[in-house]
């Protein structure tokens, strides 16, 4: 097979590059795009245990069973988007497509679907000691711990966009927590607008993966 | 000019050492860091800084604080201008320009005052009067009164500054950061869980740091300090002075503006002006304070008639002494400490007026001891003066206690003292929905039962005692965090809150009686900034508004930036003499947020452009802009109306576009279109039951053209489906996937629960550019690796393919009844498809082609747009698709097409239309009508939905809803604009019969 194109990321009509090389000192915010992870769209039974012992068989994570958590196996992670919805992210495109064929293959016979919808989200990362505040502004949710922290994953809007956010780190060394935003790919340049003028008091800081 | 007004004493919030200019109304003036604008005019001797809403009366400051009602300034200029703020609110900084309103020509000389037109004029009730009068009244009035009347002017200009907005949560939010408040946020801190306190002012203390006070053996300041550094150690407790809680809604969602960068010198330029706090609390503490009341007697809005705490807060706080002989009129204890105060900075302390008789004990000893006349059993009847207060007369009260005898005394004074008791702030425990009740005691209303999670602690209960309000803020805010779920109980020791010397406002008597009598046409003003008198409540009440929720319309009593904090207890107690009725039963009116006046910028902060209103944008939408793409709104979705190049016009590019797509390849971009797949062995079964036409099993590799309705028989969505595999279907639609998901995820969950069907949104996964145009077989065979050329399947078909290297679905279907090749590719590669695209559809007539191209086909077609002709309110017959109806099956709305409304001949029908002639233009949003009858009225026919100008035709063409419609196929109509003014004659025909009217050569 010849060699694909090059792809492009949902950001990159932005430069992030350009706006990395002006981030100023002391920033309380940083934003960066990690281009290019592979996604899968699983829907199944979860009260099925054959259905999450196949997920866990094939994706080698846990299938994550109460709302707002996620789970780790390896470069794979499964987030809980509705009792019958996960979000499955590994690191690249094609090792999506590995990752649907075993599935596919683990669930067959079953009353599940995986969808490959590698190319349908950005994903934005948050971090600084002001993130919080910049989820804040946004979004409704309270993200002190115990209600949300690492590990955790919740559905919600910022502002006026849907999106996926997850709780990477937490705070360990005063630098703030992590967190990945997976937003709607033709939202995402809204977006990261939004999220450039509310962390413009605290200091922002792009940086290109 | 100097400073004439401050003494060397107290001013315990200004830095002396640093001289701060302002600008008030032209004259420059000077203060000190640390002043608001009200205390540095009251320090420069300024007395008029306003002038009355209906009145124009000269007016003074009156307040403190927020509650003041008369010295509105509109301070900055141009954008960055605002009004209707309160002076005793604005910190002085260098530069600081501010003015007076409601005057004309000037503050000194206002000529509505002056001639007295106004007063006269302008009783209770005016606006419904005029309303209810002859029509000419509103007419002739409203000239005049637009001049004098209202608060002052917007800025000029769009705001440049941006507002934010936080959401956050806690435990316990307490709202008022004075000594109760700063206590429960303590209590409630020191048990862990997460606490905001909010105060209104930039420092915390409330009272304490308005008058001299002690406790626990150290000056209030020191102890205040003392406890927010222990607020601030603690690291579970959100700070937010400069904040007011502005509104508390059901179930502990509490909204707080806090204001950022104004009154700030040289502020980080990052910042926003302010920010709208929206917090979720588990328990609410309220100690919000009390608000002095003035009295009500002939010349009581006089500038320098003040209000006694406002009197010792500027000499406390500002060293501003407003007056250097005094009276001091009161009904409780409040004026004697302010008394001995005023005297030992150099005021003469002319007289107290007591209402009481005797006055307390303690009071009396004390003013005794100062050697300060005091007159018992007195109350404040007339204050004169014109441009400020000279003197005033008390009047003796007889035995009864209600009525004045003959007894005057009278006062030579430059300020006049009035504590009329105190009213708790209540509007926010009022706003849950809570209780009052009314004290008799402090002659006010206190909250009673609580609606909600929240506890009022300090003076907003009554309890003015200082050491007692330290006692119930510590108690609240244990109690909160407790019923919150702290898992600790507060660790500190009550006592070590509590007070070993209290200084303390005692307020025990109520003012009686509640205003003095009339005196001439001297105006007794109960609502200064609303100019409303005793005399107007009692006319009210006269004519027959006894309902305080009527009096408050009726006379604007306790309406305005001040809500009457200072009015409404007199307001509803006059009522109450008025109309006999105790001032229990009159009640209160309703309070509702905001508490104080919140800008419009920090309500709308974060919905704002492009925040408020997010933008879509396809994989390409940069080719698009590089190529002079014209920009649409569909939906939120930014779309390339079409593409002109230099020097063509927009009707010209759609033409050349539309051109291609007839004898070249026209290249559009459907990443926009909805696409849906479906899994599960019940797929098939639920498009079945989605789609209104026969639906037989489609094989693997098919695709089929479908229309949905909703349950009411309405046209809710069309589009197609194909098979992907034996349990796997593609969805792709015109309408909005948000809108379509709802509509099958509510029938999978709802209605066919047993349905094994999972449905998924995969529009943004897949980038999908449409080919149109009779070169596009060739052109795909070139650009596609294997020789099964897509270009050569079969029309209605999905199959796999590499389209310029990249792996892709090819659908080859119908759009708008032409041939379309949609390519379909994960969005990472659509740049390199479409630039693939581009490059090699050069020697094939390739033209990107926008959505007016594509309408142009469309309505040339005589096909249906989602939105135009399916408005939501058209059935399948209505558009002509009656025929399409399957009668075999059921399907979503099936039943609701049966309705007789449905059949009647007389619904509204599509029909296409054609100019007369080449040259006639069909205008926008025309309604359909039988006659051109020179603009007259006459009855509607229907309206026009969709019209371009057809290249194919050569004239223009349109679709239209006509009532009927199809009956009047053959006949002449009118599209008539009344908007634009054009009628054009236009010919009827079957929309379908429109593309068949064309020359073919055209095309």
């Amino acid at each position: 097979m010849a060699e694909l194109p090059r792809p492009r990321s949902p950001l990159a009509y932005l430069d992030l590059t350009a706006r990395a090389a002006a981030a100023g000192e002391g920033a309380g915010v940083t934003l960066a795009q990690r281009p290019f992870l592979g996604m899968l769209s699983l829907r199944g039974d979860a009260n099925d245990p054959r259905f999450a012992a196949a997920v866990q068989d094939a994706a080698g994570a846990d299938l994550p069973a109460t709302p707002g958590s996620s789970s780790n196996g390896g470069s794979v992670t499964l987030f809980w988007l509705a009792p019958d919805e996960w979000l499955v992210v590994c690191g690249s495109s094609s090792e999506a497509a590995d990752l649907s064929q075993s599935l596919s293959a683990a669930l067959e016979g079953q009353h599940a679907a995986v969808i490959d919808v590698s190319s349908g989200r950005a994903v934005i990362r948050l971090g600084g000691t002001s993130a919080k505040a910049v989820l804040q502004e946004g979004s409704s949710l309270d993200f002190d711990a115990p209600h949300f922290q690492a590990g955790r994953c919740a559905s919600t809007r910022l502002g006026s966009v849907d999106v996926l956010l997850h709780q990477v780190e937490d705070d360990r060394e005063g630098t703030g927590p992590l967190y990945d935003i997976y937003v709607p790919r033709s939202y995402a340049i809204s977006l990261w607008h939004r999220l450039e003028g509310v962390s413009a008091e605290y200091g922002l800081a792009v940086s290109v993966v | 000019m100097r400073q004439r007004n401050r003494v060397a004493e107290a001013g315990l919030d200004i830095d002396r050492e640093r001289i701060v200019r302002f600008d008030f109304d032209g004259n420059r003036y000077e203060g000190h860091a640390g002043d608001t604008l009200a205390s540095a005019l009251l320090a420069n001797g300024v007395s008029v800084v306003g002038r009355s809403l209906k009145y124009h009366r000269p007016r003074g400051v009156v307040a403190l604080g927020g509650e003041e009602p008369n010295a509105l300034v509109r301070v900055g200029l141009g954008d960055r201008a605002v009004p209707n703020l309160k002076a005793t609110e604005v910190p002085l900084l260098d530069g600081l320009v501010a003015e007076s309103q409601n005057r004309w020509p000037s503050l000194g000389f206002d000529v509505g005052a002056a001639a007295g037109l106004v007063s006269r004029f302008i009783p209770a009730g005016f606006y419904y009067k005029t309303f209810m009068g002859p029509p000419w009244g509103w007419a002739t009035w409203e000239r005049h009164i637009r001049r004098m009347a209202g608060l002052g002017r917007a800025p000029e200009g769009r705001d440049p500054d941006r507002y934010a907005k936080r959401h956050i949560h806690c435990e316990v939010l307490v709202a008022g950061g004075g000594p109760a408040g700063l206590v429960a946020a303590l209590a409630a801190a020191r048990t862990g869980v997460r606490v905001v306190l909010a105060d209104e002012n930039a420092a915390f203390g409330g009272g304490l740091l308005q008058v001299p006070a002690e406790i626990d053996g150290k000056r209030a300041r020191a102890w205040v300090a003392d406890i927010v550094g222990k607020l601030e150690r603690l690291g579970n407790v959100t700070l937010l002075p400069r904040s007011t809680v502005t509104g508390y809604y059901d179930h502990e969602l509490l909204t707080v503006a806090e204001r950022i960068t104004d009154g700030v010198a040289a502020p980080d330029p990052r910042l926003p002006r302010e920010r709208h706090w929206m917090i979720r609390a588990r328990q609410v503490v309220l100690a919000t304070g009390a608000i002095e009341r003035p009295q009500v007697f002939a010349g009581n809005d006089l500038p320098r008639v003040m209000l006694t705490r406002a009197i010792r807060g500027y000499l406390h706080r500002f060293g501003v002494l407003c007056g250097r002989s005094v009276v001091l009129c009161t009904t409780d204890d409040t004026a004697y400490q302010a008394a001995v105060e005023l005297r030992r900075a150099g005021a003469a302390v002319v007289g107290i007026v007591d209402s009481r008789d005797p006055p307390g004990e303690e009071a009396l000893a004390l003013a005794r001891s100062e050697k300060i006349p005091v007159f018992a059993a007195h109350i404040p009847t007339f204050a004169h003066g014109r441009r400020r207060v000279r003197g005033l007369e008390a009047s003796r009260l007889k035995a009864d206690g209600r009525e004045v005898s003959g007894l005057v005394e009278r006062f030579a004074c430059d300020l006049v003292g009035m504590s009329g008791g105190w009213s708790p702030a209540v509007h926010l425990f009022s706003q849950t929905g809570g209780k009052l009740r009314y004290a008799r005691r402090l002659a006010a209303f206190v909250p009673g039962e609580t609606r909600g999670a929240n506890r009022s602690a300090g003076a907003c209960t009554g309890e003015f005692d200082l050491r007692s309000c330290l006692w119930q803020g510590f108690e609240a805010g244990a109690a909160a965090a407790s019923d919150a779920g702290a898992a600790a109980v507060s660790t500190g020791r009550a006592d070590e809150s509590a007070p070993d010397d209290v200084i303390s406002d005692a307020a025990d008597a109520p003012p009686v009686p509640w205003a003095a009598p009339s005196r001439g046409r001297k105006q007794r003003f109960v609502d200064f900034q609303n100019d409303v008198t005793a005399d107007d409540i009692e006319l009210a009440a006269r004519e027959g508004y006894r309902s305080v929720e009527h009096l408050k319309r009726y006379t604007t009593l306790g309406m305005g930036t001040d809500q009457g904090r200072l009015a409404n207890m007199h307001g509803l107690a006059l009522l109450s003499e008025a109309v006999s009725v105790p001032i229990p039963s009159v009640g209160t009116t309703t309070f509702r947020p905001p508490y104080a006046p919140v800008t419009i910028g920090a309500l709308a902060a974060g919905k704002v452009g492009e925040s408020g209103r997010p933008v879509r944008q396809t994989a390409v939408h940069d080719w698009h802009e590089g190529r002079g793409g014209v920009s649409a709104d569909w939906g939120y979705w930014k779309r390339p109306r079409c593409y002109p190049v230099e020097g063509e016009s927009e009707a010209d590019a759609t033409f050349r576009e539309v051109r291609a797509a007839r004898s070249g390849v026209a290249l559009t971009d459907l990443g926009s279109r909805t696409r849906i797949e479906l899994h599960g062995i019940d797929a098939s079964v639920l498009l079945d039951r989605l789609f209104m036409n026969d639906w037989p099993e489609l094989p693997v590799g098919r695709a089929r053209y479908g229309v949905m309705l909703r349950e009411d028989g309405m046209i809710f969505d069309h589009g197609v489906a194909a098979r992907l595999g034996r349990d796997r279907f593609l969805l792709s639609t015109a309408g909005p996937a948000e809108t379509l998901l709802e509509h099958v995820t509510f029938l999978l969950e709802a209605v066919w629960p047993e349905l094994r069907v999972f449905v998924t949104d995969v529009t943004e996964s897949w980038f999908v550019a449409g080919l149109l145009g009779p070169n596009v077989p060739e052109m795909l065979a070139e650009l596609c690796d294997d020789a099964a050329a897509p270009g050569e399947a079969l029309v209605m078909s999905i199959s796999e393919a590499q389209v310029a290297g990249i792996p892709a679905r090819v659908l080859r279907s119908e759009i708008f009844g032409e041939p379309v090749t949609e390519i379909h590719v994960a969005t990472d590669f659509a740049m390199a498809l479409w630039s693939g695209m581009v490059t090699a559809g050069g020697p094939w007539g390739l033209e990107a082609c926008g959505t007016a191209a594509m309408d142009v086909i469309r309505i040339e077609r005589g096909r249906f747009a989602l939105g135009a002709e399916a408005d939501g309110r058209t059935t399948p017959a209505d558009l002509g698709l009656a025929s399409m109806v399957s009668h075999g099956k059921d399907f979503v709305g099936r039943r609701s097409l049966r309705l007789p409304a449905f059949q009647e001949a007389e619904r509204l029908q599509l029909v296409g239309l054609m100019a007369a002639s080449g040259g006639d233009r069909i205008p926008g949003g025309a309604q359909m009508v039988a006659a051109d009858n020179g603009g007259r009225p006459q009855p509607a026919l229907g309206h026009l939905t969709s019209h371009c100008t057809s290249p194919l035709l050569g004239r223009d063409i349109g679709l239209a809803l006509v009532r009927a419609g199809r009956s009047h196929v053959g006949e002449r109509l009118y599209a008539s604009s009344p908007l634009v003014g054009e009628t054009t004659p236009v010919t009827v025909v079957e929309p379908a019969s429109l593309y068949g009217q064309g020359e073919p050569t055209n095309g």
